[in-house]
């Protein structure tokens, strides 16, 4: 499988999604509706691996080089955080939030197509690669789901109708994406000390990349302070910017012209 | 949280003391750098930056124990005051991250603030060193006395602490050498960025061969209008093999031969050459509006012009493979008379009395018939320090994933 079919797989991918999301919310006056709605939901991402999988086997390379290959990887795992989320802590809402989401990054890829490139400059040639961008695509995954919750929660504080669970699960949300950040900027480090000579140069994307883990130290310390999760809903939800820039906005920064970190070809 | 507020400087300390010191602390750093005129800060050497570690923590440890309780310590290893530090490290990393940082770099108040070599300058300096006391003591406050309960307190907070004192104090003993190789000869020396200058190395690294494996040279249909290339239908790099057909919206091309290696002797056609000292070369039909040309294609080379076909408004060019892999076949020998073969490639570094030697580089421009091969030799005596605190982190954040995955918490 290449780029030529990736729209009718988008497209039936979105469908399932779609369909199932309806299902579900349609399954609260018709019970028979919630197993099919499930499926139907679980399909979408089922099509996605499959896609991920045939991909990988025609580039011959971990698909995971051009920001379009990694948006795949974010259209895959981000519903799977929503069904976790539903199934770990009953929270049924954020799974549309993340369906949503993915569908999104499955359409900038079908606004801005990818060139399918088979090659690997020798730096990423290494065991190191899969493993530090993973665990932080996983990351950025769990900090856009605590972010959703985080807005979801100020909306909630607007109709006074607070929520702690809510809370208290967007805060474990934003645990999970710590650690798996705190990973990829490890094996990161180890992989430049492979690659590079040394395991920190302060190069912009790392700076960037420290400065986005920075952020959710800060989280993480201002709740360990007995500050009050209702007013940590803004500072959850508005975090998720500096990951941001971390992830794509760095390219666009005056400093990126001297970054060894651009994804892009060429 | 409705507690009356005391003076600015009357006990308990908290917040707002903290981010007046962080600021005070920023604002006193940016003042050192002007009146130095942006020279910056480095850690000292060896053995001074042991010697400083060494009193650090015992300095640390003395007055965590000793004066656990006094409102003083408590808030210099708190929170308020981690966090007031957070975020100025967090603001100065921020300058760090837009500023390109580049010595060449040089409006003027831009350079004397230090804001071009911002992780060398004294405002980060000084947060940098009030950050390891902070988080010293707060990693003390809850190492003694010993609870197993704050485990993964301590793996995270005093992982960190080695790994970032480690590196910090130990980045002036940090060597890295650019080492420039030529095929047959012998090098003992190397540049070294730090100190702008050629030093000697304990050993040599003899040269004998050094290679590039490239992918398969890649057809490309260039608008010149747009400086781009144009997505064929396929959506995909094309990688020339003879027979290929590829088509271009009305354009058609055949491959009809490919020489992966060749130079031109004379005439049109090219001969296989060693792979070190061509270039590749397709011969290529193109159909476009019922027009049919015929030619050779190829990118430039040594003493090779490039050659490409004009097709309407685009340009059907050849362009040569992108490295896969490049590797150098030396030979060490040290001072005391020990040698070693081995290879150098990316990512495969090659340890050698201290030393590891990278595969760095080539000459670009020449590509595949580079004789030059640029290796780079690192040796970071404070590394296995800083490794020792990453790996204790990772254990606390393998602790921290099961917090993660808690199912009740409200506060
Ligand atoms: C700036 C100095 C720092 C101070 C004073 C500090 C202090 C603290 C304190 C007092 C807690 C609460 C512990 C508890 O309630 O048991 C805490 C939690 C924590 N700290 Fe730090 N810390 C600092 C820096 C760091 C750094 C650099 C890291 C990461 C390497 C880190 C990672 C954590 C984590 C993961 C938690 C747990 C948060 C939670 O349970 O929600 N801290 N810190």
């Amino acid at each position: 499988m290449t780029w030529i079919e990736f729209p009718i797989v988008a497209g039936a991918a979105v469908a399932c999604w779609t369909g199932g999301s309806i299902l579900n919310l349609l399954s609260g006056k018709k019970e028979a509706l919630r197993v099919p709605s499930y499926l139907l939901m679980g399909a979408g991402t089922v099509v996605m691996v499959v896609f991920l999988v045939l991909f990988w086997q025609h580039v011959e390379r971990p698909p995971l080089r051009t920001l379009g290959e990694t948006r795949l990887w974010y259209a895959t795992l981000i519903p799977l955080v929503g069904f976790i989320v539903e199934y770990r802590w009953k929270i049924t809402w954020l799974k549309f939030y993340c369906m949503a989401l993915a569908a999104f990054f499955l359409s900038i890829n079908l606004i801005y197509p990818d060139i399918l490139d088979k090659t690997l400059m020798p730096a990423l040639q290494s065991v190191w690669f899969v493993p530090h961008v993973i665990v932080y695509m996983i990351g950025y995954v769990f900090l856009a789901a605590a972010s959703a919750a985080a807005w979801h929660n100020i909306y909630l504080g607007y109709r006074l109708r607070r929520n702690e669970q809510s809370e208290a699960v967007g805060h474990y949300l934003a645990i999970l994406g710590f650690v798996f950040l705190t990973f990829g900027l490890l094996f990161g480090a180890f992989w430049a000390k492979e690659a590079w000579g040394h395991y920190w140069t302060w190069d912009p994307k790392e700076t960037w990349a420290f400065l986005a883990w920075l952020a959710y130290l800060g989280y993480l310390h201002l709740n360990a302070e007995k500050i009050e999760r209702k007013r940590l809903q803004w500072y959850l939800g508005l975090a998720f910017i500096v990951l941001l820039v971390s992830w794509f906005g760095v390219n666009y920064l005056p400093s990126a012209q001297s970054s060894v970190h651009s994804y892009q070809p060429g | 949280m409705v507690q009356k507020r005391g003076g600015l400087f009357s006990l308990p300390l908290g917040f707002r003391q903290g981010v007046l010191f962080a600021v005070v602390l920023v604002a006193v750093g940016f003042c050192i750098e002007l009146a130095s005129t942006g020279k910056g800060v480095a850690a000292p050497g060896w053995p001074v930056n042991g010697m400083v570690a060494a009193i650090l923590v015992a300095v640390v440890f003395f007055v965590g124990t000793v004066f656990r309780k006094h409102p003083l310590v408590l808030w210099l290893g708190g929170i308020p005051l981690g966090l007031s530090l957070i975020a100025v490290l967090a603001a100065l990393s921020m300058i760090g991250g837009i500023v390109p940082q580049d010595p060449e770099y040089a409006p003027l108040l831009v350079v004397d603030l230090g804001f071009n070599r911002l992780f060398a300058s004294w405002p980060f300096a000084l947060v940098c060193v009030v950050f390891m006391v902070n988080l010293g003591l707060g990693f003390v406050q809850k190492l003694l006395p010993f609870n197993v309960a704050n485990i993964q307190f301590m793996l995270f907070h005093g992982g960190f602490w080695i790994a970032v004192t480690s590196g910090l104090l130990g980045s002036s003993d940090l060597q890295r050498i650019a080492v420039p190789l030529y095929e047959g000869k012998e090098t003992t020396s190397g540049f070294d960025r730090a100190s702008d200058s050629m030093v000697e190395l304990p050993f040599g690294i003899f040269l004998h061969d050094f290679t590039i494996e490239e992918y398969a040279p890649m057809l490309g249909l260039y608008d010149p209008s747009k400086d781009a290339f144009v997505p064929n239908e396929s959506r995909a790099m094309l990688e020339i093999k003879p027979g290929m057909k590829v088509s271009w919206d009305g354009i058609l091309v055949d491959v009809i031969r490919s020489v992966p290696d060749g130079v031109i002797k004379s005439g049109e056609d090219p001969v296989a050459a060693d792979p070190a000292g061509g270039v590749p070369f397709a011969k290529v039909r193109v159909v476009h509006r019922g027009a049919e040309q015929t030619g050779w294609i190829n990118p430039a080379g040594k003493g090779i012009d490039a050659r490409y076909l004009v097709v309407g408004r685009y340009a059907l060019v050849l362009l040569p493979g992108s490295p896969k892999r490049f590797s150098s076949e030396v030979m060490f020998t040290h001072n005391s008379g020990e040698k070693k073969i081995g290879v150098l490639e990316v990512n495969k570094p090659f340890d050698f009395f201290g030393w590891k030697i990278y595969q760095a580089g080539y000459d670009e421009k020449a590509g595949k018939m580079s004789s030059l091969s640029v290796a780079e030799a690192v040796k970071d005596p404070w590394l296995p320090a800083v490794y020792f605190g990453f790996y204790l982190m990772m254990a606390g954040n393998l602790l921290f994933f099961w917090q993660g995955m808690k199912k009740n918490g409200k506060k």
